[in-house]
C-alpha cells in the first residue's frame, strides 16, 4: 500500500473512531474529562498553594468566609466581618458560593476547591457546547471538535491565574442557550435546564457571565420570532410563552442571590465612567493570537485553527443567525471605538450600565465561532459523503471533485484537532505565570479583632482572626470612617462613664453582649451598620455607618443578629421555585411538551407561585434605614443652602444647566510636598443630563500635569442624584508635588459626559474667570 | 456500575486525586518575638515615605492613596518575610500587633489605624 493510502486509511479510521466516541455519551464525557484534565493539570498540581494575585485574595476570601461561616460557626454565610469592616456576604455580587461547586470548597478548602472547580466547569462547558452545537444542526463529529474551541478558550486560561473563577460561569452559557432553544420548542425539561443553568450562573458570581448570557438568550428568542413570524403565529406565541416561563423561573430560582445583590447595589451603586474601546487590531490579537506577557494578546484565545471551519460554516444559509450573533459580539467588543457604539447603547439599560470592559463580549463570540465551525465541519462532512456515495460515482461525478470535497473536510477537521494543542498550552502558560504563596495555619483560639489589614494580602487575615479594613470592591462598599484597626475591644460604650460592655459570644451573624448602663447610652460595635442587623433590646442605629445600639438604663443581655429580609425572602422564593421546577421535571417524563392551553395554564400557576411568595415577602416589616446626609471628606454636608463666606466666586455657566459657583483652595499659597484641598461649589438646574463627570486638569508652568477627573461630588454623590438649586460642595484632595516650588499652577475645571460618549459640556459663560476649550480656570497658585 | 462510565470516572478521580495530593512547599519558620518587632519596625518605619509616594501617584483621591500605600506595605512585609525565611502571615500579624500595642516604629509620623471608605475609581 502506498503511503498516501496508509494515511487515508488512518484518517478514515480516526474519523470513524471519533464519530463512535461522539455518539457514546460515557466515552464522549471521558474524552472531555481528559481534555479538561490536561488543561487544568497545572492548577490541580498547585492546588495547595495560595494565588497571590490581588484579585485572587479578595475573590477567594468570599469563598473562605462562606466556608468558615458554615463549618466553624455553623451559620448561613450571610455576613462577612473579615472584610471592609463587615459586609453583606450573600449580597456581594462577585461571591461565587451559591453554586454546586461550593461543595468542593466545603470539602477540600478554598485553594484546592478552586482548582477542582476550574476542572469541573471546563467539563460542564465542553458537554454544553457539544449539545448546543448539535441543537444548532452540527453532526456529532463536528460538535465534538468544536466543543474545546469554546470551553477551553483563552478566558478560561486567563481567569484562574487572576483568581477570576466567576468567569467560569460562562461555561454555562451554552446550557442556557440550549435551554431557551428547547423551551421555544415548548419542551418542559428545557424550562428546568434554563432555570438551573441561569441560577447557577448568578450564584457563581457571574457579574459579566449572567448579563451577557441573558443577552444571548434574548437573541435566541428574537431569532426564533423572526423565523416563525410568518404563518406560525400560534407556535411563535406558545414558544415565547414557555421560554418566558423559563426566564421567570430562572429569576425566581436565583432570588436567594439576586435579591441580596439588588439590595447591595441599590444602597451602593457601582459607578462606571470612561468610554472604553478596542480597535479591530486589538480584538483580532485578543481572539486569534497566542498569549504574550504585558499585552492583551490571547486573553480570549481561540486561535487561527478554527478559522477554516468557521468560514465554511458561514456558507450555510441557516447560519445567518449565528453570523449575526458573531457580528453583534464584535460590535459590542469594540466598545466606544465603534461609531455608532452598540456598547454605549447597551449601557443605557439598567442592568448593563455597570459593564466596564467591552472586550468581554469576545467570550460569546467564542461560542458563536465554535458553533459556526461545527456547522462548517458538518457541511464539509455531508458534502464529502455525498460526493463519495455510490450513486454519485455512478452519475459520473469527477474524481477530482470527490478528492476536493474530502480534502476540504479533512483540512478543516485537522485544523480543529491541531488547534486543541495551543488551547491546552495557553492554560499551562497562564498557570505558570502565577505568583504562589503558602497560607499559615488558622489560629482558632484568637478572638476576632478588626485590623487595618491589607486587601493586597487579604487571605492571610481571616486565618489569624483579623478583619481587614483596607478594602477594595467593584462597588463602593458602605464603610464607616469611624472603624478602627487598633481597638483593645470590638465593643464600647460611646458615652464615657455611662457603663460597661462585655462580649459574651461572638460569631459572624450573632453577637451577644452583657451591658450595664447607669443612664441611657449607645453601644458601638466596630463593624459596619446594615439594615439586616436586629437586636433583642434597644434600637439598632447607624452612626456615620458604624453599627450601634441605643439602650435604656439598666443591665441588658444584648443579642444582635444579622438576618436581612432580602436573604430570608430570597431563600423562600428560591425554595418555591425549586419546588415548581421539580414538579415540571417529573411531568416532563410523561408529557414532554406544553401542547394545550390547560398545560399552559398549569405552567402559569407554577410561575405565579414564586412571584406571589416574593410579593408576600416584600410586604413584611420594612427594615429601618438611616438616610445620613452625604458628607465631604472634611465632614461637612455636601448639600448646602449657599456658599461659605470665604468662597471665591466664579459663576461660570455650563450647558446642561450646571453652574460652577465658586472654587476655593484651602491654602492660597501651598507648600511643595503638602496636601491641600480644592472645593468646587456647583449648582444644578432641575433638569440635568445623567452621566455627567467633572474633569480637573492641574497644570504647572513647567513639568507634568496632574489629573483629578471624578464622577461623584466629594466622592459620594452623583450630580444627577443631587438636589437642584442648592450649593453642592465637591471637595477633592490635592497633593502639591515635591518639585512644585516656584512654579505657577493652574487648575482648569470642566464637565464631560463621562458615562455617555465622553464629550465635553460647552461653557456658555465664563463668569469671573478665563475659559479655554470648554473648561474654566478654577484657581491658580504659586507653590512655596 | 456500568463499565462504560469507568474511563470518565477514572479521569475525574485522577483530577481529584491530583488536587488532593498536591502539596505546598514546607512552611517557613514562625517568627519569634524579636523577629516580630523587627518586622514591624522594618515595615512601619517606612510608612510616612510610602504614604508620601502614594500621594504623588494619586494626588486627588484619598482611597486610592491609602490603597496604594497598602500595596507598598504588603510588598514590604512579603520582602521581609522572604529575606528572613519566616511566614508572610507572621510579618502581617506583627504589623497588626505593633499597631495595636504601640510598638516603637521608627516612623516620623504617627501610624494611622483607620482607612478612608472604599471608593473604587470610576475612571481608569
Amino acid at each position: 500500500m502506498s503511503p498516501a493510502r496508509h494515511l487515508l486509511s488512518f484518517a478514515g479510521g480516526a474519523y470513524r473512531t471519533a464519530r463512535f466516541v461522539a455518539r457514546d455519551t460515557p466515552l464522549r464525557l471521558a474524552i472531555f474529562a481528559a481534555l479538561a484534565l490536561a488543561a487544568a493539570w497545572p492548577l490541580l498540581s498547585s492546588a495547595a498553594m495560595l494565588n497571590e494575585f490581588r484579585d485572587a485574595h479578595v475573590l477567594g476570601h468570599y469563598e473562605t468566609a462562606a466556608r468558615e461561616s458554615i463549618l466553624r460557626w455553623h451559620q448561613a454565610p450571610l455576613w462577612d466581618p473579615y472584610y471592609c469592616g463587615g459586609m453583606y456576604l450573600l449580597g456581594t455580587p462577585q461571591a461565587r458560593f451559591v453554586s454546586p461547586t461550593f461543595l468542593f470548597t466545603l470539602l477540600f478548602g478554598e485553594s484546592r476547591g478552586e482548582a477542582i472547580t476550574a476542572f469541573a466547569m471546563m467539563m460542564v462547558g465542553l458537554e454544553g457546547t457539544f449539545r448546543y452545537a448539535r441543537d444548532r444542526g452540527a453532526t456529532r463529529f463536528a460538535a465534538l471538535l468544536a466543543a474545546p474551541m469554546f470551553a477551553m478558550s483563552g478566558i478560561f486560561a486567563v481567569s484562574p491565574a487572576l483568581g477570576w473563577i466567576g468567569f467560569f460561569g460562562f461555561e454555562l452559557l451554552p446550557w442556557m442557550a440550549l435551554g431557551v432553544r428547547r423551551a421555544l420548542a415548548r419542551e418542559r425539561w428545557a424550562i428546568v435546564l434554563t432555570a438551573v443553568a441561569a441560577a447557577w450562573c448568578v450564584g457563581f458570581g457571574g457579574t459579566y457571565a449572567a448579563p451577557i448570557a441573558a443577552l444571548w438568550c434574548a437573541f435566541e428568542v428574537a431569532e426564533f420570532a423572526v423565523t416563525h413570524v410568518h404563518g406560525q403565529r400560534r407556535k411563535l406565541l406558545a414558544g415565547v410563552g414557555v421560554a418566558a416561563a423559563g426566564a421567570a423561573l430562572a429569576t425566581a430560582l436565583a432570588a436567594v442571590r439576586l435579591w441580596p445583590i439588588a439590595q447591595t447595589l441599590d444602597e451602593a451603586p457601582r459607578i462606571i465612567g470612561g468610554t472604553p474601546g478596542n480597535t479591530w487590531k486589538i480584538l483580532v490579537r485578543m481572539f486569534f493570537f497566542p498569549l504574550r506577557t504585558d499585552s492583551d494578546d490571547g486573553e480570549f484565545y481561540l486561535g487561527f485553527f478554527v478559522a477554516p471551519a468557521a468560514l465554511l460554516g458561514l456558507a450555510r444559509r441557516r447560519s445567518i443567525g449565528l453570523a449575526l450573533a458573531a457580528i453583534l459580539c464584535i460590535w459590542l467588543a469594540a466598545g466606544y471605538e465603534a461609531n455608532p457604539s452598540l456598547f454605549a447603547a447597551l449601557r443605557e439599560l439598567p442592568l448593563y450600565v455597570t459593564l466596564r470592559y467591552p472586550e468581554r463580549f469576545l467570550v460569546p463570540l467564542g461560542l458563536a465561532t465554535a458553533t459556526l465551525a461545527a456547522r462548517g465541519i458538518s457541511l464539509a462532512e455531508a458534502y464529502a459523503r455525498v460526493q463519495g456515495a455510490p450513486h454519485a460515482q455512478r452519475e459520473g461525478r469527477s474524481r477530482r471533485r470527490r478528492v476536493a470535497a474530502v480534502a476540504v473536510f479533512a483540512v478543516a477537521s485537522l485544523a480543529m484537532v491541531i488547534g486543541v494543542g495551543p488551547l491546552v498550552a495557553q492554560h499551562a502558560l497562564h498557570a505558570k505565570e502565577r505568583s504562589l504563596g503558602v497560607l499559615s495555619l488558622p489560629d482558632a483560639a484568637t478572638p476576632f479583632h478588626q485590623a487595618r489589614g491589607s486587601r493586597w494580602a487579604l487571605a492571610y487575615y481571616e486565618p489569624m482572626q483579623r478583619g481587614s479594613l483596607s478594602c477594595w470592591e467593584a462597588y463602593p462598599v458602605p464603610e464607616s470612617p469611624l472603624l478602627r484597626g487598633d481597638l483593645p475591644s470590638e465593643e464600647r460604650i460611646v458615652e464615657p462613664g455611662a457603663g460597661t460592655v462585655t462580649e459574651r459570644s461572638w460569631t459572624p451573624n450573632a453577637i451577644d453582649l452583657d451591658v450595664t448602663l447607669s443612664r441611657p447610652a449607645t453601644v458601638a460595635i466596630n463593624q459596619n451598620w446594615h439594615a439586616g442587623w436586629r437586636s433583642n433590646v434597644g434600637e439598632v442605629e447607624s452612626d456615620h455607618g458604624l453599627l450601634t445600639v441605643a439602650l435604656p438604663e439598666g443591665t441588658h443581655a444584648l443579642s444582635l443578629r444579622f438576618l436581612p429580609r432580602s436573604a430570608l425572602g430570597g431563600a423562600l422564593v428560591s425554595l418555591v421555585a425549586a419546588g415548581a421546577l421539580v414538579f415540571l421535571a417529573l411531568r416532563a417524563h410523561r408529557a414532554p411538551r406544553v401542547n394545550t392551553l390547560r398545560e399552559g395554564a398549569v405552567l402559569a400557576v407554577l410561575v405565579a407561585a414564586p412571584a406571589l411568595t416574593f410579593l408576600f415577602a416584600l410586604h413584611g416589616r420594612s427594615p429601618r434605614t438611616f438616610a445620613e446626609p452625604p458628607l465631604t471628606p472634611d465632614g461637612r454636608p455636601v448639600v448646602a443652602d449657599g456658599l461659605d463666606e470665604a468662597a471665591v466666586r466664579i459663576d461660570a455657566k455650563f450647558a446642561d444647566g450646571v453652574v460652577l459657583e465658586a472654587a476655593t483652595l484651602s491654602t492660597p499659597d501651598p507648600r511643595a510636598g503638602s496636601d491641600v484641598s480644592l472645593e468646587l461649589d456647583w449648582r444644578r438646574s432641575p433638569r440635568v443630563d445623567p452621566g455627567l463627570g467633572i474633569f480637573v486638569h492641574i497644570e504647572p508652568s513647567s513639568g507634568t500635569a496632574q489629573n483629578g477627573d471624578h464622577v461623584l461630588l466629594s466622592g459620594v454623590l452623583a450630580p444627577e442624584d443631587a438636589p437642584p438649586e442648592r450649593t453642592l460642595r465637591d471637595v477633592i484632595p490635592l497633593f502639591v508635588p515635591d518639585d512644585a516650588r516656584g512654579k505657577t499652577w493652574k487648575v482648569w475645571v470642566g464637565l464631560w459626559h463621562v458615562r455617555r460618549g465622553g464629550s465635553r459640556v460647552p461653557v456658555l459663560d465664563g463668569g469671573h474667570t478665563l475659559v479655554d476649550g470648554d473648561r474654566v480656570l478654577a484657581v491658580s497658585f504659586v507653590a512655596r | 456500575m456500568n463499565l462504560a462510565w469507568a474511563p470518565f470516572t477514572l479521569i475525574c478521580a485522577l483530577g481529584l486525586g491530583r488536587a488532593l495530593t498536591a502539596s505546598a512547599p514546607s512552611q517557613s519558620l514562625a517568627a519569634d518575638g524579636a523577629q516580630r518587632r523587627d518586622a514591624f519596625r522594618y515595615v512601619a518605619s517606612d510608612e510616612a515615605a510610602e504614604r508620601h509616594e502614594a500621594a504623588k501617584t494619586f494626588p486627588t483621591d484619598l482611597w486610592s492613596r491609602d490603597d496604594d500605600f497598602h500595596s507598598r506595605e504588603a510588598k514590604r512585609a512579603r520582602d521581609w518575610a522572604r529575606t528572613h525565611h519566616v511566614r508572610v502571615g507572621d510579618a502581617l500579624s506583627a504589623i497588626d500587633q505593633g499597631l495595636r500595642e504601640h510598638w516603637p516604629s521608627g516612623s516620623s509620623v504617627p501610624l494611622v489605624a483607620t482607612v478612608p471608605p472604599c471608593r473604587p475609581r470610576a475612571i481608569y
